[in-house]
């Protein structure tokens, strides 16, 4: 579906703290391109990561140095040295804020684009980008791993375009979504809720058809057993999953990549990054750089196999610069 | 405090004019009083500045035409004074149509010794409550529409008058012109009376009711939150053969659905819903005892539900408000929006144009709820009636509310329920209090929020926001459930048996599909009051349950509905369900002696559905189960069926 900037920008309502997002939506629909959103609570410090400042004092700059990164004139700090190389495949981002002063009210505007608002329950990003370009291939349009953020929902967009919590921890041995597997039963329990409807006349009321469409959601789910597999890590080689690191965050990026790979048109990923530089300590480096090694690791088959790098969001509010 | 208005930068006036003695300094006295020219009051900048007669940078707001100019040239001639004439006290107010079509308000001042009756139409707002009936135009003039009944509201500042108006359907017979008498058999209620006379006089006639078993389905789903069981079916078809009115089918159904374990099960969630008890209501362990003992009490029929909320405001005999809400502010929004059905919270903060309550309204009933008002007599250091500038209450170590800064205490008082009522109220404790000037509020509440239980659309919406310039759909109606209501010293199961008993009910029951297409928008458009009811995760629990008779293990919550759906479709819930001893699907596989199980398939529809089933329709159900696995023995294919059944959109709502 191809659709103007104008209309794009109205059913988007104006997100203007990404004016590109609209853009980029359409252009990766059009590339097969998909959005996986990290979300990074806690947020890193950005003078001791991504926006380092060398020529500051060093009460200012801190102990890290900084390496060149494939973008000429931009610099990381030296644990990111491997994200160094692939930033010519990258957008870096580095003026995005937020007005707001409170982690929650924050996170909040980073995820739906508006201030919080007694009255409207604003759509996430993901909502959003559900609502746009959804397939009815029985893989639910808007993926939370492992769940959703209290801001990262439909909001005022069908319940539909909300997200599928897979819960659990993805991280631990023997990970798997809930309910997925079909019940013996499943074939004949369909079967017969078809005939039951065709033997009782009633209309339904439109709560009750929205309930309906779960069912049929949750039918073709359950049916199509290439959408089951998409959410079984344990296809995936130990090499790989290796590379992305036995923990949550490491195997939530991965089982992200395999549903966008997929088809499913966003995802969410969430855990916790270093933490701001006001709890830096030194010797701490080492934690740093494996935390930050292991998320890089990640981009290489994400790169190979998009082309192009998936977007971080920082959750965190100016409190700490 | 809120402040607005900054137009130049220096010159400010409160919020919603919230701080009328601050507003009054600002315009008069401040800058050396530059803004008033009292010698030639067309010079001051106050008037100057709005009407764009000097360079300025706001837009043109008055014109010299208007009655606001106006009022204030004369003022400012007067001598701007803090009080314009002798003080006045607000008596009321009085809304008329007059023969035009306009609508003119009207308050009455008591001015000393004197009543003046003046006309506000000019600065009062005025609003319709279903802009399908009737508008209201900027001249003030009345529009009306569509058939149907509204209510125009005239606000003046924060008081309200309402005036009800019809505009008939027509449908009523010419010949005729009366409302159809109540049957020979049927008890004439005067529930129902007030509801048959409330569709005459928007001139429609009265729609069928459901079928017996529509509504005996529907009665044991509300009351006891499950499908009436075979047996229990098979006795009221019986009193059907023998004749018996409706009347008596309701009271015998009744009787069968109050006194099953899953009535206790549902109005203890209801109950505990209501007071936002934390946890699971069939905790016994957790929260309260003597709270739960009361609840209990109140399931049972041995105490009123009046004795419930004495006792949780009652600081002696309950620990529920000091245990659950720190501050006397959240306590006094609890006991105001759960008992009075009362939207306090707004006035926290500030005070809002139009809105009955104000901030000192809040705070002071939020006094009444201070430890020290809660633990002792009523002994405050001093109190002050205004909010301070600055805003914001806080608790000194738990005893009183003060106001910051000022060192006082805030003086309790309770709240004037009636308008126009003193805010100074007699020296009535809060106890007292609630089972006296507050008993008809609190009926007229809980009045509200059982029609909604019960009928699936409440009579005033949201259910805690009674108000004049919010009225009840069938005031009527409303006023004698709470009649009912004291009458009946508050007791739960009187209301509701008499709530399912009325004519309103039995039409809540029905499908608007079996009315004929020329009258289903009409009646149902106008009526409203039946809808679907989608069951959530417990109460679908509890009428499986009900199907199966016996408890059965919760049921895990997903957090999508997608989530959910699988969950119901691909868990094994279900086949631990009916593993549970004793349980009905057993008990029919037990004693079966159909081989094929098509006598087993009509028998579970009748359990789930309430309705029977032909042999043929059976077939085709189990049928379906068969060939889905064609090699499951037919107790196995049976389960698939009941599964099927409790999954189905019609067993998953209140229909």
């Amino acid at each position: 579906m191809k659709l103007s900037r104008r209309t794009s920008l109205k059913i988007f309502g104006a997100i203007p703290f990404i004016p590109g997002l609209v853009e980029v939506a359409m252009a990766a629909r059009a590339t097969d391109r998909h959005f996986i959103l990290l979300w990074m609570d806690g947020g890193m410090s950005h003078i001791d990561t991504l926006d380092p400042k060398p020529e500051a004092g060093a009460d200012i700059r801190g102990p890290l140095d900084v390496v060149r990164t494939s973008l000429p004139g931009v610099m990381f700090t030296e644990p990111l040295k491997d994200l160094a190389k692939l930033m010519d495949r990258c957008c870096l981002v580095r003026s995005l804020t937020s007005p707001e002063g409170n982690h929650d009210r924050g996170s909040h505007y980073m995820l739906t684009g508006h201030r919080p608002s007694s009255l409207v329950q604003y759509p996430s990003i993901g909502s959003v980008v559900a609502s746009q370009f959804h397939g009815d291939i029985g893989l639910p349009p808007y993926v939370a791993i492992p769940e959703s953020h209290e801001y990262g929902r439909e909001g005022f967009l069908p319940a539909h375009l909300g997200p599928f919590d897979t819960g659990g921890d993805p991280g631990k041995p023997g990970f798997r979504v809930k309910n997925l597997e079909p019940h013996t039963q499943s074939e004949a329990v369909l079967s017969v809720l078809d005939t039951l409807r065709n033997l009782q006349s009633q209309p339904l009321s439109q709560d009750e058809l929205d309930r309906g469409g779960f069912l049929n959601q949750a039918r073709l789910t359950t049916q199509n057993s290439f959408v089951r597999d998409l959410f079984d890590l344990g296809q995936e080689s130990s090499t790989v999953r290796e590379s992305y690191g036995h923990h949550k965050l490491g195997q939530s990026c991965l089982l992200a990549r395999r549903l966008v790979e997929g088809g499913s048109e966003s995802c969410s990923g969430s855990g916790y990054g270093v933490g701001p530089s006001c709890q830096y300590q030194p010797g701490t480096d080492l934690w740093i750089s494996t935390e930050t090694h292991r998320i890089e690791s990640g981009i290489e088959p994400v790169d190979t196999r998009f082309g192009a790098a998936w977007a971080g969001f920082k959750s965190y509010s100016d409190a700490c610069k | 405090m809120p402040w607005q208005c900054d137009w130049s930068g220096r010159f400010r006036l409160s919020l919603f004019g919230s701080d009328p003695q601050a507003d009054y300094e600002s315009i008069v006295q401040e800058s050396f009083g530059r803004r008033m020219d009292r010698r030639h009051p067309e010079l001051s900048l106050v008037l100057l500045k709005p009407t764009r007669s000097v360079p300025h940078e706001g837009g043109h707001i008055l014109s010299e035409s208007s009655p606001v100019y106006q009022t204030l040239k004369q003022w400012i001639a007067d001598g701007a004074p803090w009080i314009h004439g002798p003080p006045s006290q607000f008596l009321r107010l009085e809304m008329i149509q007059n023969p035009d079509s306009s609508l003119q308000l009207n308050g009455y001042f008591q001015r000393g010794t004197e009543i003046v009756k003046q006309d506000l139409t000019s600065r009062a707002h005025f609003r319709s409550t279903d802009e399908s009936v009737v508008s209201v135009l900027a001249d003030h003039r009345l529009s009306f529409h569509g058939p149907g009944e509204a209510y125009v509201i005239g606000q003046f500042l924060g008081w309200t008058h309402r005036m009800h108006l019809i505009n008939s359907h027509g449908e009523l017979s010419s010949e005729t012109g009366t409302v159809p008498a109540l049957g020979a058999h049927e008890s004439p209620d005067p529930l129902s009376r007030i509801w048959r006379q409330s569709l005459q006089d928007v001139g429609l006639e009265i729609p069928q009711t459901a079928e017996p078993w529509r509504v005996i389905r529907r009665l044991f789903l509300s009351v006891a939150g499950r499908p009436p069981w075979p047996n229990e079916l098979d006795h009221l078809d019986s009193l059907v053969q023998q004749g018996q009115s409706m009347e008596s089918l309701l009271d015998q159904a009744f009787g069968m659905a109050s006194q099953s374990i899953s009535f206790q099960k549902k109005w203890g969630q209801w109950l505990s819903d209501w007071l936002e008890l934390p946890g699971d209501p069939q905790d016994k362990k957790a929260g309260d005892p003597a709270l739960q003992r009361s609840l209990d009490e109140v399931l049972s029929g041995n105490q009123s539900m009046m004795d419930l909320i004495r006792k949780i405001v009652d600081p002696q005999s309950s620990r529920h408000l000091r245990q659950h809400y720190a501050d006397p502010r959240d306590r006094a929004e609890f006991v105001s929006r759960a008992f009075l059905g009362i939207q306090l919270g707004c006035a926290r903060c500030h005070n809002h144009p139009d809105d009955r309550w104000t901030q000192i309204n809040h705070l002071r009933f939020s006094a009444c709820f201070s430890n020290a008002a809660l633990n002792t007599d009523l002994s405050p250091i001093a109190f002050s009636s205004q909010p301070q500038p600055d805003g914001g209450m806080q608790e000194k170590s738990g005893d009183f509310l003060y106001l910051p800064g000022s060192g006082y205490a805030v003086k309790p008082a309770l709240l004037p329920l009636q308008q126009f009522m003193d805010t100074e109220s007699s020296a009535v404790s809060l106890v007292d209090w609630i089972q006296s000037s507050a008993r008809s509020t609190i009926a007229r509440n809980l009045s509200n929020r059982i029609f909604k239980e019960l009928i699936g659309v409440a009579l005033v919406e949201p259910v805690d926001d009674h108000r004049l310039s919010n009225p009840a759909r069938y005031e009527s109606i409303l006023s004698v459930l709470s009649q009912w209501m004291m009458d009946g010293d508050f007791n739960l199961k009187m209301i509701i048996r008499q709530l399912v008993m009325s004519e309103p009910f039995r039409i809540a029951a029905l499908n608007p599909d079996e009315l004929d297409a020329s009258r289903r928008e009409v009646a149902f458009d106008y009526i409203q009051l039946r809808k679907p009811q989608l069951l959530d995760v417990d109460q679908w629990v509890l009428a499986v349950s009900g199907v199966l008779g016996v408890e059965l293990p919760p049921f895990e919550v997903a957090t999508s509905p997608l989530a959910h759906q699988l969950a119901l479709l691909n868990s094994s819930w279900f086949d631990r369900a009916l593993e549970v001893p004793g349980n009905q699907f057993e008990v029919l596989n037990q004693f079966a002696t159909d081989v094929d199980g098509i006598q087993r398939t009509q028998e579970l529809h009748r359990m789930v559905f309430s309705q029977p089933l032909s042999e043929t329709n059976a077939r085709k159900l189990l049928e379906a189960a068969i060939q889905a696995r064609p090699g499951d023995d037919i107790v196995t294919s049976l389960k698939a069926v009941l599964r099927g059944m409790v999954l189905s959109p019609e067993f998953c709502s209140i229909r």
